[in-house]
């Protein structure tokens, strides 16, 4: 049997979210900002998700650029985010941008939140 | 309804306590000052109840629950001014503080354990009053369960054991006692399972969920997430809870074994979780759960007594 290759321990943006988060960035009157990516505890399941629009990042961040734009990442939460793939569902019935978190075990009912 | 055992041989010790005071030494208890700008939000998505209602002066139980809904342990949050002093149930301070810190990621958020720096006396009693005023801490004022006031370095908080009012005193752990009867931990045990309180860690475990152990007026349902909630709210909308904490009154006096079964038509219906001379705390299967209802515990016959709080008209 093949082995099951680990999950790569960085943290991505598809095209299709980083264009996004570029039109939601100068809709918002901030066209140079970048992304933050972060993870704080509470919701149901115990950690969320959490996505902001900053200039800066903060020190200590970890960045990782991709498709034209830079995502700020903490160092504690880049623990629980390692392997994650940040996506969008667009659409009458999409989720805006869904975290792919393979450190997941479960997630709440509207996928908000999750533990590890 | 709480109701008050009286019906075995010996007084009750809550019968005792209305025409005297009592003093109870609960520094085994923990004792966490938690600060920062983001103190009571972070708390408030970590535990049942609806922290950001809470003033400066005012307190509430809220209980700390795995993602699971299951009780890590029932807080006490009492808001001070640029501070709130949470109170632990013995031993889990370090647990508690550990499990704040776990999920404190960008939050101005600090946990100081006070707990072997401060001494903690729970004063119950009809004179508990007058005895807090007796020591200049004045107890006017403290009309809701858990207002607080500082007075010095120490603070009084207006207390409650079941249906017992009581003050609680946290000062310095050099401080002179109260001026009251200090009884043993086994008399505070006794009046908690006359009261039907839960505690940890007999009552409130990972076993458990909140609703299971009667917490229910310590849960928010309107509040937004906190973790455990979507199992919490589950359990409560589709009225899926299977168990609820009872309490038995033991024919002739007699004292059940912790741990042991109880039996209703052969059946295995529950647990028994803390036990006294004639009276003891059980978990008991919904379907049996009713007040009046016979038990037995190792061939011992004892009767149920329905202490579920009562339900909120909203």
């Amino acid at each position: 049997m093949p082995k099951t290759m680990p999950a790569p321990l960085t943290i991505s943006i598809d095209k299709d979210a980083a264009k996004h988060v570029r039109a939601f960035a100068e809709q918002s009157g901030m066209p140079d900002a970048n992304l933050r990516v972060a993870v704080k505890g509470g919701g149901c399941a115990g950690m969320t998700y959490v996505l902001d629009l900053v200039n800066e990042p903060k020190e200590n961040d970890k960045i990782i650029e991709e498709h034209g734009m830079e995502l700020f990442v903490d160092r504690k939460s880049y623990i629980f985010l390692a392997g994650t793939v940040l996506e969008y569902s667009g659409g009458l019935n999409g989720k805006g941008f869904v975290f792919n978190n393979p450190n997941a075990k479960t997630t709440c009912g509207c996928g908000t939140s999750f533990s590890v | 309804m709480v109701a008050d055992a009286t019906t075995h041989d010996m007084p009750s010790l809550t019968r005792r306590l209305e025409s005297r005071v009592a003093a109870f030494d609960v520094s085994d208890s923990g004792r966490l000052r938690v600060s920062g700008d983001d103190a009571i939000d972070l708390l408030n998505r970590l535990s049942t109840n609806d922290l950001e209602r809470l003033e400066v002066g005012r307190g509430m139980g809220t209980t700390l629950t795995t993602n699971k809904g299951r009780i890590i342990d029932l807080l006490r949050v009492l808001r001070r001014d640029g501070d709130l002093l949470v109170l632990t149930s013995p031993g889990t301070q370090r647990r508690v503080a550990e499990w704040i810190d776990f999920y404190t990621f960008a939050e101005d958020v600090e946990v100081e354990d006070l707990t072997g720096d401060t001494a903690h006396w729970l004063i119950v009693g009809a004179d508990a009053a007058e005895t807090v005023d007796r020591a200049r801490l004045d107890a006017d004022g403290l009309r809701e369960y858990l207002d607080h006031r500082d007075v010095g370095d120490v603070t009084i908080v207006r207390a409650q054991l079941g249906n017992v009012s009581a003050y609680e005193v946290i000062s310095p752990i050099d401080a002179k006692p109260p001026d009251a009867d200090a009884l043993q931990p086994g008399d505070l045990e006794l009046l908690r399972i006359e009261q039907g309180v839960p505690a940890y860690p007999n009552e409130l475990n990972e076993a458990h969920n909140p609703l299971e152990a009667n917490l229910k007026p310590h849960i928010s349902f309107n509040k937004g997430c906190y973790i455990g909630q979507e199992v919490v709210a589950r359990l409560d909308t589709y009225d899926r809870v299977q168990r609820w904490l009872c309490q038995l009154v033991v024919d002739d006096g007699e004292t059940l074994e912790v741990g042991a079964a109880v039996i209703v038509d052969d059946a295995n219906v529950g647990e028994v979780t803390t036990s006294a001379p004639g009276l003891a705390l059980a978990y008991l299967r919904k379907r049996v759960y009713e007040d009046g209802a016979r038990v037995a515990v190792d061939g011992v016959e004892a009767t149920v007594r329905d202490i579920r709080p009562p339900e909120d008209d909203d």
